[in-house]
């Protein structure tokens, strides 16, 4: 018969394993890295909305107020609800721009957070119909920097990178997540899809719009492009998996880059997707990567 | 009871019981949020976790319903235009575009072409493109003009079976919608 002394330590490991994804004292440099890439993807991401604000944010644009009122289910929480002129709307979005810049350099980052939150709520409540799916992606994740410890400690302006500090890891469980559920949401909605099973997705992928490549040779090459299509499934399954084991991290770090540059040199019109996701894997590097950051910029923190 | 290891570490960062608690009930309700959102009982049709959960999802934006090529695009390209007739026969043709009644082209303007490829061809968007047809037949109104009508041409991929048998790859549909004629046309 086992020892009740055991029973207590079974139950004490699976308490501390369960509260090691929320408490573990991790490097908080780990978060000013995640809020930096984040604010320069949310940058770009805004810098590519511009052209368009006025057409799917203003009063004078293609889409009603009242319509988007109407299609919205729960919550309109849309500051274009106020801000409806396209004058309005440009300075909604130049002070969006100073609040992710404000986020990036970490000034007032828990103020900068929730306004780049804000904002990217407004616009996917405003206009739905023109998101694409990296708008969602940085929706969700700025819900989770605003929720999470930001890095103060590292600011831009300042040399190399500061004392160590440390705060409790719950967001970076969250935002790993995050990513495992966005490639877990890919991947099985994928193997519903019949092109995706019969292999022929990248041949029409290389058909459409967001192809620079399309032309004659798609239909010659049809079995390489359906062991394309099989391959990118593979990446897609094993990427979540390489990059939450931490021996194997930077195996997926790297594949998913080397998957997601492809996807840029293939169709340069949806590169805010890929530098999005590329983004998110920022989430997976570990105190041992910032330790090795921390050694090559600034020896003195080396200990 | 004993104090677990990383309740220590929680003191040593001298962290409130109270905020610990909270960490742990937010993470976790989180945490199961975000694979609920996944789960093939969430999304099924009438699914009573839906309406309940939603809220919560719509809020942090994490109803993962993003579509990053779930199926095939079968879009090569996209163009539209607008002619607009006036009371003395005259027509003008301009783009669709607002403001400013504008042209746009796949090449140039993704997102356009993402948001008129949606409002003709998904059903989810159908409002949108109605309130669309409507500020423009508005501003048609305003400028005296009698109609108008916005045509988009959708250059579609075939079925690669077609297109291996006989060699070609596009076929074009036409989308019109307006009030020339009928007061509104959708073929």
């Amino acid at each position: 018969m086992e020892p009740p002394a055991k029973t207590t330590s079974g139950l004490e490991k699976i308490r501390n394993a369960y509260e090691s994804l929320w408490f573990r004292p991790v490097d908080e440099c780990q978060y000013a890295l995640i809020r930096i890439a984040f604010s320069i993807v949310a940058f770009l991401n805004l810098c590519e909305l511009w052209p368009y604000r006025h057409s799917f944010f203003s009063a004078e644009g293609m889409i009603p107020q009242k319509v988007a009122f109407a299609e919205t289910q729960y919550f309109y929480l849309s500051l274009f609800g106020i801000f409806q002129s396209p004058v309005a709307v440009s300075v909604y979005f130049v002070f969006s721009a100073l609040a992710i810049v404000c986020l990036a350099i970490g000034w007032k980052p828990r103020i900068a957070a929730f306004f780049v939150f804000l904002w990217l709520m407004s616009c996917s409540v405003r206009a739905p119909v023109a998101a694409f799916g990296w708008d969602s992606v940085l929706q969700c994740f700025s819900f989770l920097i605003l929720v999470s410890p930001l890095g103060r400690g590292w600011k831009i302006p300042r040399k190399g990178f500061p004392p160590e500090r440390i705060v409790l890891n719950y967001g970076l469980t969250l935002m790993r997540l995050q990513v495992l559920v966005i490639y877990l949401q890919a991947v099985t909605t994928r193997f519903q899809d019949p092109w995706w099973k019969n292999g022929e997705f990248f041949a029409y992928f290389l058909f459409s719009y967001h192809s620079i490549w399309s032309g004659p040779w798609i239909v010659e090459n049809l079995a390489l492009l359906k062991l394309i299509t099989w391959a990118t499934l593979v990446v897609e399954v094993s990427l979540p998996f390489l990059l939450l084991i931490p021996r194997t991290r930077w195996i997926g770090i790297i594949l998913g880059c080397v998957f997601h540059l492809a996807i840029i040199l293939a169709s340069p019109n949806i590169a805010m997707f890929s530098l999005t996701m590329m983004m998110t894997y920022v989430v997976f590097l570990r105190t041992d990567d910032i330790v090795r950051l921390r050694s090559r910029f600034s020896p003195e923190h080396a200990d | 009871m004993k104090s677990s290891k990383h309740e220590a570490h929680s003191r040593a960062l001298q962290i409130p019981r109270l905020t610990r608690w909270i960490i742990l009930a937010f993470g976790t309700f989180h945490g199961l949020m975000l694979i609920i959102s996944i789960a093939p009982i969430y999304k099924a049709p009438h699914s009573s976790l839906l309406p309940a959960l939603a809220p919560y999802h719509e809020l942090t934006g994490t109803s993962q319903d993003w579509s990053l090529f779930h199926t095939i695009p079968t879009t090569h390209s996209l163009s539209s235009k607008m002619t607009i007739k006036y009371p003395d026969g005259r027509v003008e043709e301009k783009g669709p575009i607002l403001p400013g009644m504008l042209s746009s082209s796949t090449e140039e303007h993704l997102r356009y072409s993402y948001m008129i490829e949606r409002v003709v061809h998904a059903k989810r968007f159908e409002a949108y493109g109605k309130g669309w047809s409507d500020e423009v037949a508005e501003l048609v109104k305003n400028s005296g003009g009698e109609s108008f009508e916005i045509e988009i041409v959708t250059e579609a991929t075939r079925h690669l079976f077609h297109i291996q048998k006989d060699g070609v790859y596009f076929k074009k549909l036409y989308n019109r919608f307006g009030t020339h004629g009928a007061s509104s046309e959708n073929y």
